[in-house]
């Protein structure tokens, strides 16, 4: 029960791209396809969850002054440790997010994480934690890089959807489609949350 | 102290880890990125033209690669980078074979307009380069295609496939180099520009009695320290050795690359790749008549020269849309004659015609005249030439008010009396038809030819100055 | 008089009655300019433009719908602002564009640049520019598929391609006046542009300092960057979109500031943007992004050219 509750709080509840509204360089710069969002979605999570575990173990020796510096160690670690994996075996996923792995180490998600949890938790659900917020990343991700991918190229997962000569909106696969495609899912998603939520529903009326 | 000394070794020991962490990752990954990253280029390279193997060159002028096959050299890749609309350049691999003929184009990365310029990158576009060698001329229009409003991406892709094939060409012996022979470059100062790490650097040559003297750095944008090598050193190793080809000098690449650039773009109207520059002042008195290629027609005009200058240009014929090119030619010619350069600014609106009105009148200027003689100043004019013996023919005349006179041969070689004859005959007929363009004495062709010759170096010297006397 | 009527706060939330008086004036001041279209372009410009205003019409009235207040909220149908900003669309589209694309552009200036922003009034940046910016990044082969004026032996004919004059194509000034060049529906003929504008003028919807600021620097820039040729200048002035966005884009009311001092900066930021990319820039027509960049300087100018009297307490 726990871990249903703890993945469906990292993925819908607090969803780092559209609840927490963090991590935004990644998500509008990668995802270009769908295969890229997750690939950066899967990546952020590997390091989410060995940097929550690996500061949830040492959250005891870490003196509290240096906590941030030992962080930023822990998370480079993993994340150099990813990329050099994903350059010896999954390169051109590695060649697609370019400068935007080793960026993951500045990723506010992680180092987030890391402060706001898994210095506080146990090395369990800390590891809980880190594979939620990473697939609701992920998930994130995958989403906006498929409508950006069906959109833009007229294909999904690199499978073709239309024909050679339909004219694709090309704006989607640039950095301008990535602002539209956020704004509107953003917009949609709190429509629909507000709808749920009638106490919300009803401020929202208050105000108009 | 106690928690100073535990945050010295808490955060010391998790950097070590990691160090060591790392260090293991590397050493089992390295060696898999390293034959991946090999296989890679051979596959890229293997795209634009098959090959067993792939060997690196070094210190060429573009990255250059030999294809071979059993050890035998089959082609070159060489790799390249054009410059289209965007300010970033388009890369591209081109495959040649040992006659230096396309077998493959490849573009790997480009910032062109999505859907517009990348146009130029697709293989539909790039096959038609196949094919073509030394002997094409990489005419858009003619012998490849432009995308039609894509011209300066596709312009930018046919001009480095064409350096491919004149550098494999250069390099594979196929062609005679031809660089810029310092010896050959008139004494004078020349600017020029180059492309450097921080934007332009320009630079200033000074040549004199057939070496470069002087190269000064006029301006750069370059950053201090990291630069200065470059800066200090490479002007000094370009005038010791006389020569643009010379080493960059390590740590400073780009600049050095900049500087190289700037003083070949300053000398740029020398190398052998350009045609002769055009020198106003060893142009004939008379009309020249040229045609070129403007916007939908041929322009074609008729320059008047006199004195090393360019006194009128003659729109003769040309059907581009009069409303247009008409007053856009005007300012042109206008400005060709108050700047006595054809380096002027072309007409917006009027692009094309533009360039094929200052093609045309390059074109005039490079043809034979049609000597004019009233066009020469007042003065005496001597002059001398080889006839039929080895002791030169040597003419004067006057000229005054346009008109010549006095015309003589002062001294000359030639057999007595047939060539004495052959002169006077000569001399009655300019005189009295005041043009060089007379009939040549049958019998005394050598003579003649000599004669006017001299007559021609006579005007090439000018008045008051000449040899001998 | 009429900066009686535009210097309220924004939103310009007017009676309705002179929102859709305008409304009518400023169409009125673009039949000009789309009957030379028509003339220059066939039957496939007033095609375009028709079914270009009907789906932004369409596309308006929808959105009330679904959102459930109904046509009789649908400011834009009855005001006739969603029938401007149509028309305008179709204005600033080649001839050669297909209609799915106006239907598109349309949709985005209606529901991305106008409605997403709190509808008529509120939006920052002009609805017809960001459709205009939006489609031209999508389809950027569309959008420059440029064609040849038709002539009047042949109105029926096929467009045939062909360029505009900022994209090499070569055309006396006086041609470019009338509009007998390549290019969008509605910028080729300065001379119906001017007429339209001075409609405009004289009814006083638009301010002549964001045209005048617009096109003065636009001219002074052309002069002094080709070395003084007044040829340049006028050659500047009438080719591509400036002199159509200078009347019709740039002066929008809702999103141009409402100082007048602002409107000048306005119009000679706009006029600087377009000139720096035409000359330096790897494009050859800046107008879209000029206006829509000074649109969202707008509240900054506004904020530091409110006249002193405004401003009563010190250091608000």
């Amino acid at each position: 029960m726990t871990i249903l509750k703890e993945l469906k709080r990292g993925v819908f509840l607090e969803n780092p791209t559209f609840r927490l509204v963090l991590g935004m360089c990644p998500t509008l710069a990668v995802t270009t396809l769908a295969i890229n969002g997750i690939g950066m979605g899967l990546a952020t999570t590997a390091v989410l969850i060995g940097s929550n575990v690996v500061i949830a173990a040492l959250k005891n020796i870490i003196p509290s002054q240096v906590r941030i510096p030992c962080y930023i160690v822990v998370i480079s670690t993993f994340v150099t440790i990813i990329s050099m994996l994903m350059e010896a075996y999954v390169y051109p996923l590695y060649e697609a997010l370019g400068i935007f792995l080793p960026l993951i180490v500045v990723n506010c998600i992680i180092l987030g994480r890391a402060e706001a949890y898994a210095s506080k938790h146990s090395v369990g659900m800390s590891a809980l934690d880190g594979l939620a917020i990473g697939l609701g990343f992920t998930l994130s991700l995958t989403v906006i890089g498929s409508i950006r991918e069906i959109l833009g190229a007229g294909s999904i997962f690199g499978y073709s959807l239309v024909g050679e000569n339909v004219p694709m909106a090309t704006i989607f696969s640039l950095p301008p489609g990535a602002f539209f495609t956020l704004g509107i899912l953003m917009a949609v998603i709190n429509a629909v949350t507000n709808k749920k939520n009638p106490r919300k529903k009803a401020a929202a009326k208050r105000e108009a | 102290m106690n928690t100073t000394v535990k945050m010295i070794v808490v955060l010391g020991l998790i950097s070590a880890i990691s160090a060591g962490l790392l260090a293991g990752v590397n050493m089992l990954t390295a060696d898999t990125i390293k034959a991946n990253s090999e296989k890679r280029l051979y596959e890229t390279l293997a795209q634009v033209i098959e090959a067993d193997e792939f060997e690196a060159q070094e210190g060429t002028e573009f990255p250059l690669w030999l294809a071979k096959t059993n050890g035998e050299v089959v082609g070159y890749v060489v790799r390249l980078t054009g410059h289209g609309y965007s300010s970033d350049g388009i890369d591209l691999l081109v495959g040649l074979d040992a006659q230096a003929t396309v077998k493959g184009v490849l573009v790997f990365s480009h910032s062109e307009t999505p859907g517009l310029g990348s146009k130029v990158a697709e293989q539909s576009y790039l096959a038609q380069f196949v094919g073509k060698g030394l002997d094409s001329a990489f005419v858009p229009g003619e012998d490849v295609d432009a995308i039609s409003g894509a011209t300066s991406s596709s312009m930018a892709v046919i001009g480095s496939v064409r350096k491919a094939v004149d550098f494999v060409g250069k390099y594979a012996g196929l062609t005679e180099e031809t660089g810029i022979d310092f010896a050959n470059i008139p004494d004078g100062e020349y600017v020029g520009k180059g492309r450097g790490f921080g934007g332009d650097i320009t630079v200033k040559l000074t040549f004199a009695g057939g070496k470069l003297t002087a190269l000064e750095i006029v301006s750069h944008n370059e950053s201090p320290n990291v630069s200065d090598p470059a800066i200090e050193n490479l002007p000094q190793a370009i005038i010791d050795q006389q020569t643009v080809e010379v080493d960059a000098v390590s740590g400073a690449t780009m600049t050095s690359e900049g500087i190289i650039a700037a003083v070949k773009d300053a000398l740029a109207e020398f190398s052998g790749e350009d045609e002769a520059p055009i020198d106003l002042d060893s142009l004939l008195p008379g009309k020249y008549t040229g045609t070129a290629r403007g916007f939908s027609s041929d322009i074609t005009v008729e320059v008047t020269v006199a004195a090393g200058k360019i006194l009128d240009i003659v729109v003769v014929s040309q059907d581009d849309t009069p409303e247009i090119a008409g007053p856009a030619l005007a300012t042109l010619v206008e400005a060709i004659i108050e700047e006595q350069s054809l380096e002027v600014d072309l007409v917006s609106g009027a692009t094309y015609s533009s360039e094929g009105l200052v093609a045309a009148v390059k074109n005039a200027l490079r043809s034979d005249p049609v000597v004019d003689l009233s066009l020469l100043l007042d003065g005496n004019y001597t002059g001398e030439a080889e006839g039929f013996s080895r002791n030169p023919i040597r003419v004067s005349f006057t000229m005054k008010d346009g008109a010549i006179s006095a015309l003589k041969v002062m001294s000359h070689g030639d057999t007595p009396g047939l060539a004495d004859d052959a002169f006077n005959d000569i001399i009655q007929s300019i005189e009295s038809s005041q043009s060089l363009d007379v009939d040549l004495v049958s019998g005394a062709t050598y003579s003649s030819q000599g004669m006017l010759e001299a007559i021609i170096n006579a005007i090439k010297a000018g008045p008051g100055s000449g040899t001998g006397q | 008089m009429s900066d009686k009527l535009l210097t309220g706060h924004a939103p310009h939330i007017l009676g309705g009655k002179s929102v859709s008086s305008i409304m009518w004036d400023v169409i009125i001041a673009l039949i000009p300019v789309s009957l030379v279209s028509i003339y220059y372009f066939g039957l496939k410009a007033l095609i375009l433009i028709l079914v270009s205003m009907a789906s932004a019409m369409i596309i308006e009235g929808a959105f009330f719908a679904i959102r459930g207040k109904g046509i009789k909220h649908g400011l834009g149908i009855r005001d006739g602002s969603a029938a401007v900003t149509g028309l305008l669309i179709a204005l600033i589209l080649p001839p050669t564009a297909p209609l799915w694309l106006a239907v598109i552009a349309s949709a985005v200036a209606i529901l991305l640049a106008k409605q997403a922003y709190g509808g008529i009034g509120n939006n920052i940046f002009n609805p017809a520019l960001v459709a205009r910016a939006f489609v031209f990044m999508a389809w950027p082969s569309l959008m420059t598929a440029w064609s040849n004026p038709l002539t009047i032996s042949n109105w029926l004919a096929d467009l045939t391609s062909g360029a505009t004059p900022l994209g090499g194509a070569e055309h006396s000034l006086f041609e470019m006046f009338l509009g007998n060049t390549g290019g969008s529906l509605g910028e080729t003929s300065a001379l119906a542009i001017i007429v339209g504008g001075l409609y405009l003028l004289l009814k006083g919807h638009i301010d002549w300092r964001i045209p005048v600021g617009y096109l003065g620097t636009a001219a002074v820039f052309a002069f002094f960057t080709s070395k003084f040729s007044f040829y340049d200048v006028a050659f500047n002035l009438l080719a591509g979109g400036m002199l159509f966005a200078a009347v019709f884009m740039a002066t929008d009311m809702v999103t141009s500031p409402t100082t007048k001092t602002g409107r000048l900066i306005f119009g000679i930021g706009c006029g600087l943007i377009t000139m720096f990319v035409r000359k330096y820039a790897s494009a050859p027509e800046g107008v879209t992004y000029a206006i829509l960049f000074m649109n969202a300087l707008v509240p900054i100018i506004e904020r530091y050219t409110v006249p002193k009297t405004f401003g009563g307490v010190k250091g608000a």
